[in-house]
């Protein structure tokens, strides 16, 4: 995703993707980066913009048309939102299950530029080596002062 | 019909309301704003299920007290924590259970450099 742009047709896709709660924390983030660095406006993408929160660096046209699809079904909007929840909920696990098998994914910044995927890869493995040290040096830590606590205790119980 | 409809709907909603994303304050500082800054280092990683996310700041004293804020908040829902201060620097490790698994953020300040990081599976933030 770092230089190849994606067309429209593949952004309202992954914002489709967005709205059935089929996208993977990681995803939500990339595509919520990507849609700020865009133009492309389209009735769903505003719509996720707008869910997500953003205000875009370039200035949105107003949709001003409303579909009549849309008004017909805003009537039965009980029945289809249950439809559609039971899809998206049986399309969610399945989604979930086939992204557990799926390869190492690392996005990476640094100096203000995306990093390539080498780059990416190495600081990720000094990252989280530095993470686990500090977890066990912390953890050890706290043990040391959790039996210094008890052993004070149980000295004055004595 | 349209009641049975609506009813495993519900059913359906119901259950999976039951997974509810932790919605900590450190996740904001992932959310791309920082992507661009010169002085900070970011890397988000997936791996298998599990997702590790490292926002590294040096020389932006504003940025590193947003981080602090941030971790201050939640360290006020942590199940547990550790904190340690001397040597010129400060650490924080909190640890978080949602859905059933295990979240650990750890937050690492010394002098005008500042390292946090979030470390769970997937499923903890869902």
């Amino acid at each position: 995703m770092q230089d190849d742009k994606l067309t429209l047709r593949e952004t309202e896709q992954l914002c489709r993707q967005y709205m059935d709660c089929s996208l993977s924390v990681l995803e939500e983030t990339e595509l919520r980066y990507f849609l700020t660095q865009v133009d492309y406006h389209s009735p769903l993408i505003d719509e996720v913009r707008g869910i997500m929160d953003i205000d875009s660096f370039i200035s949105a046209k107003p949709v001003e048309k409303v579909s009549s699809r849309r008004k017909r079904m805003f009537g039965r909007w009980p029945v289809y939102a249950g439809i559609a929840a039971s899809i998206a909920a049986v399309i969610g696990i399945g989604a979930s299950i086939m992204k557990q098998e799926s390869d190492t994914v690392v996005i990476a910044y640094a100096q203000g530029r995306r990093l390539n995927a080498e780059q990416a890869l190495k600081q990720s493995k000094a990252d989280m080596e530095m993470a686990e040290d500090f977890i066990k040096r912390m953890t050890d830590i706290g043990n040391s002062e959790q039996q210094i606590i008890e052993e004070f205790f149980n000295t004055q119980s004595l | 019909m349209k009641r049975i409809v609506f009813i495993i709907s519900f059913i359906f909603l119901s259950l999976s309301a039951l997974a509810i994303a932790p919605r900590l304050e450190v996740e904001t500082l992932f959310d791309g704003q920082y992507n661009k800054e010169k002085n900070v280092r970011i890397t988000i990683t997936r791996n298998h299920g599990e997702l590790f996310r490292v926002i590294h700041v040096s020389g932006n004293s504003g940025i590193i007290k947003l981080i602090e804020d941030c971790v201050r908040k939640d360290l006020l829902r942590a199940e547990k924590s550790v904190e340690q201060e001397g040597d010129g620097g400060s650490s924080i490790l909190m640890q978080f259970v949602n859905n059933g698994e295990t979240i650990k953020i750890g937050l690492q300040k010394n002098g005008d450099s500042a390292s946090l990081f979030i470390k769970g599976s997937e499923k903890a933030f869902k």
